[in-house]
């Protein structure tokens, strides 16, 4: 083939351009170019804010304490003059369990345990977690003391109108960490183990946090996950641990937002 | 136009060409990203990445989908269209980073298979709230795969331009789901209607240039009813030389070239791509595509040796100044004597 002798017309095989296309062209590009930088500057500056979380990556800490098992599995340490509960999670998107089941047949480790583990933390409005990075190796050493008496205080009945999340990426490990964007992945981590924990807001922040368990402190994340990531109302007796509150529910009051009873049901039967 | 295949047949119009396509991608990417840091220093690697790769994505998108309808309305835009494959698949490969670290990110490390965690972890696919919009951009993103994969001409060869037209017009199942993946999910947890606006804006420019580029091509079309015998379909005048008038007959476009004292009709629709003959010129005394310039000799439909395609010619007839057109088309490459003027 020769190459266009017209020009006026285009063939792109030929590598040059008559004028008025080559024009076109230019104004594509920087219409374009503009366009979407504009579309992307107007994005960045409109979407909805971070919280100010962090999750220490690449960070491993060395923290002593007791180790507790109540609200959820957790170191409790004392800072300064305060006493916290550094709730425990596994690498991942799993629960500690495995993890803890497994120091605990070889160091026969019991609640109450001095212990000093080493891992990263996540950190949010001054409530912190550590990832069991290592997994059994997390564990550095075996203290001598035990934990004395701990105090729990019963704190009644309430209702409570919040969102279900994974506390491990709440807190840090990923930033936005609820609504429909993480809702997937806050399922994955509570089933993988990780417990539940209801965030309630209040005129756009987060305010106060209760990780959730069944009659007699039972483990209910199975039946939780299709209430995950969307608005639920929770019913149940609170109790503080430390630093933390318990709610105990009874699933059978769980009112949910906008979710339809038979999608519960298709979600119970198809996945957990 | 090529007798082998090779990977690309590169050209400096290319080279511009896939040189402004890498200028538009990192200049986003970098200002999306320095802006984030720069004002929401709590942003975490991932999340950026996987916004901007994903608004990246969407847009070329967007740009794709205008492309076509522009170059129907203003033929000098057909030099974007030329090359809007490697834009395709540079769009593919920006929106593959966006669902590759979303999967890592959301479903990896987990007590199930990753992929299976996409279609399983949320499955209130009944629900428009809370729909699982990740599996929309999975989906929307297996077709965009498909489409980089099969964007070679070799693979247009193999299929037959039929199939290849079906597959890529899949593009718009694409978009349909990509937008659903957007408006289901990353809308969700926004409250600005400034970002809602953009997404509405973006649908309606390709839905607008799409309908008004369609309303063009049917007045200027005027379809005239099919018959048995020879139809007047133009006088001579309103062909310029060089040029072709399409006319619609049954509902089929044919072109009919006046070049060098001679007129010529060939069916309207390129064996390459589907492009339209009838828009195209007589260079070097063949009939030459716009879209990609495959060529072929008005006497005969034929590609010139060693090119293989044809298309189907017709049969002209002159009366003083009015062309006539048998309708029934000849098979593909027949020859077809040339009325001379």
């Amino acid at each position: 083939m020769t190459k266009s002798s017209n020009d006026d017309f285009f063939v792109g095989w030929s590598g040059e351009a008559p004028k008025r296309y080559q024009s076109a062209g230019r104004k594509f590009f920087f219409g374009t170019l503009i366009v979407m930088l504009v579309a992307g500057i107007l994005y960045v500056t409109n979407q909805e804010p971070y919280v100010d979380s962090e999750y220490e990556y690449g960070v491993i800490q060395e923290l002593t304490g007791y180790l507790v098992k109540n609200p959820v599995w957790g170191l409790r340490v004392q800072d300064e003059e305060t006493i916290k509960t550094i709730p425990l999670v596994g690498y991942g998107k799993m629960g500690p369990e495995l993890t803890l089941s497994k120091m605990m047949e070889s160091h026969e480790l019991t609640e109450g345990t001095m212990v000093t583990l080493r891992g990263m933390l996540t950190h949010f409005q001054g409530k912190y977690l550590m990832e069991l990075t290592e997994m059994e190796s997390s564990l550095v050493s075996v203290g001598d003391e035990k934990m004395l008496d701990r105090a729990i205080s019963m704190k009644g009945s309430t209702t409570l109108e919040g969102e279900i999340v994974d506390p491990k990426c709440f807190f840090g490990v990923m930033n936005p960490a609820t609504k429909a964007v993480h809702r997937s992945c806050a399922i994955r981590c509570i089933a993988g183990g990780m417990p539940p924990l209801l965030a309630i807001r209040e005129n756009g922040e987060f305010v106060d946090y209760y990780f959730l368990h069944g009659r007699d402190l039972r483990s209910i994340n199975r039946e939780i996950l299709p209430y995950v990531g969307i608005p639920v109302k929770l019913s149940g007796q609170v109790a503080m641990y430390d630093d933390w509150k318990s709610l105990v529910v009874d699933l059978e009051d769980l009112q949910i937002g906008l979710l339809k009873k038979k999608e519960a049901t298709l979600a119970a039967a198809i996945c957990y | 136009m090529s007798v082998s295949y090779t990977s690309i047949l590169w050209n400096k119009n290319k080279r511009k060409y896939d040189l402004a396509v890498f200028i538009i991608a990192f200049c986003f990417i970098t200002l999306f990203t320095l802006l984030n840091l720069a004002l929401n220093p709590q942003v975490t690697f991932e999340t950026n990445l996987i916004r901007s790769f994903g608004w990246l994505a969407i847009l070329l998108l967007h740009v794709i989908l205008i492309i076509g309808p522009l170059a129907r309305l203003n033929p000098s835009f057909n030099i974007v269209l030329y090359n809007r494959r490697h834009l395709g698949v540079t769009m593919f490969l920006m929106g593959l980073i966006h669902g590759a670290f979303s999967i890592m990110q959301f479903h990896s490390l987990g007590d199930t298979n990753p992929i299976r965690s996409v279609f399983l972890s949320n499955v209130q696919y009944g629900s428009i709230s809370f729909f699982p919009f990740q599996t929309l951009g999975f989906l929307g993103l297996l077709i965009l795969a498909l489409m980089a994969a099969s964007s070679h001409d070799f693979w247009l060869k193999n299929l037959g331009l039929k199939t290849w037209k079906a597959l890529h017009m899949l593009v718009y199942v694409a978009y349909g789901l990509l937008i659903m993946h957007i408006v289901l999910g990353a809308l969700q947890n926004e409250t600005s209607p400034l970002i809602f606006g953009i997404v509405v804006v973006g649908f309606l420019t390709i839905a607008t240039l799409h309908i008004v580029a369609g309303l063009k091509e049917n007045r200027a079309d005027g379809d005239i009813p099919a018959s048995d015998s020879f139809v007047p379909v133009c006088t001579v005048g309103d062909i310029k030389e060089g040029c072709a008038k399409i006319v619609s007959v049954g509902g089929e476009r044919v072109a009919i070239f006046k070049y060098d004292g001679l007129l010529s009709a060939v069916h309207n629709v390129c064996r390459h791509q589907g492009g339209p003959l009838g828009e195209g010129r007589v260079i070097d005394g063949c009939i030459t595509c716009p879209w990609h310039g495959y060529q072929y000799l008005p006497g005969n439909g034929q590609s010139p040796p060693p090119f293989d395609e044809k298309v189907e010619t017709y049969r002209l007839m002159r009366e003083g100044e009015q062309i006539f057109l048998d309708p029934h088309p000849n098979a593909p490459g027949t020859p077809v004597e040339p009325i001379k003027l």
